[in-house]
């Protein structure tokens, strides 16, 4: 994976970030963030806006709504106010949060409308589809039936 | 851990629209639309592009830059990179290969010899 933006402690951004990139925030961004690498708001960052990726981890501080195609990490000294969504969500304890949880799958797929090419993914990863959860008793009867075949 | 927390780095496919300011050293392989104001040093790779007006203690351009410059340092213009608006700084240097559409101003003045009427 190549190397993860960053906006340092130090600066601060009013606007939108969109991209096929990790991102690190120590500083501080108003506006939404929408990428589709892994996110992180460290410990001392701070967004405030809506945020988008295919994980999310809460170290600081988050004002908006969070959807992770993965997974989304609030950790320990977190303080986040707004809603989470994603397929697998994680409170730690010494978290501080409010809002809705919304642990499953997401109804629609996370895509970003960028103009950037497919560097770096694999022919036929699947990029914009979200994983959509089976049911355990049927997926070993379809599984046990392909076996069979 | 604090080296990478003050190094500001905008990643080749990241779109950034908006006003970024503060200060510390900026890397931009993407792409900024907007306004910056660094108290520190900003350098766009050979992919980055700065389409804003730029304020900084120094610019070093390998890329693109569409906006007018103003570094209280000095601006460098690499093999390669372009700068397309007015420059001000102190010291500026343009290498062979880069490329300035725009007005250089370096805000000194003539000796008083070539100064006076003839």
């Amino acid at each position: 994976m190549s190397k993860p933006s960053i906006i340092p402690r130090g600066m601060k951004l009013v606007g939108e970030i969109t991209g096929d990139e990790d991102l690190v925030v120590f500083g501080r961004v108003d506006g939404p963030i929408r990428i589709t690498g892994m996110l992180v708001i460290e410990d001392g960052g701070a967004v405030r806006g809506d945020v988008q990726a295919k994980t999310v981890t809460v170290r600081g501080a988050l004002a908006g709504d969070a959807h992770a195609e993965q997974s989304l990490w609030v950790e320990e000294g977190a303080l986040v106010k707004g809603s989470l969504r994603a397929p697998r969500v994680k409170v730690a304890d010494g978290a501080r949060f409010k809002g809705r949880v919304e642990i499953g799958a997401l109804r629609t797929p996370i895509g970003v409308a960028s103009q950037s090419t497919d560097a770096g993914l694999k022919p036929g990863t699947p990029r914009h589809r979200a994983p959509t959860p089976k049911m355990p008793s049927i997926e070993r009867t379809r599984a046990r039936r392909r076996a069979r075949v | 851990m604090t080296d990478t927390s003050a190094r500001g780095y905008i990643g080749a496919s990241l779109v950034v629209r908006g006003r970024l300011e503060g200060e510390g050293e900026l890397e931009i392989d993407g792409k900024l639309e907007g306004d910056l104001n660094i108290a520190g040093e900003i350098s766009i790779g050979k992919t980055g592009e700065l389409l804003a007006p730029v304020e900084a203690e120094r610019v070093v351009v390998a890329g693109l830059i569409r906006g007018d410059v103003r570094a209280t340092e000095s601006v460098r213009i690499r093999a390669g990179g372009r700068l397309e608006g007015d420059v001000h700084a102190l010291r500026v240097s343009l290498e062979d290969g880069g490329a300035l559409i725009g007005a250089i101003d370096m805000d000194f003045e003539l000796p008083p010899e070539l100064m006076e009427q003839v």
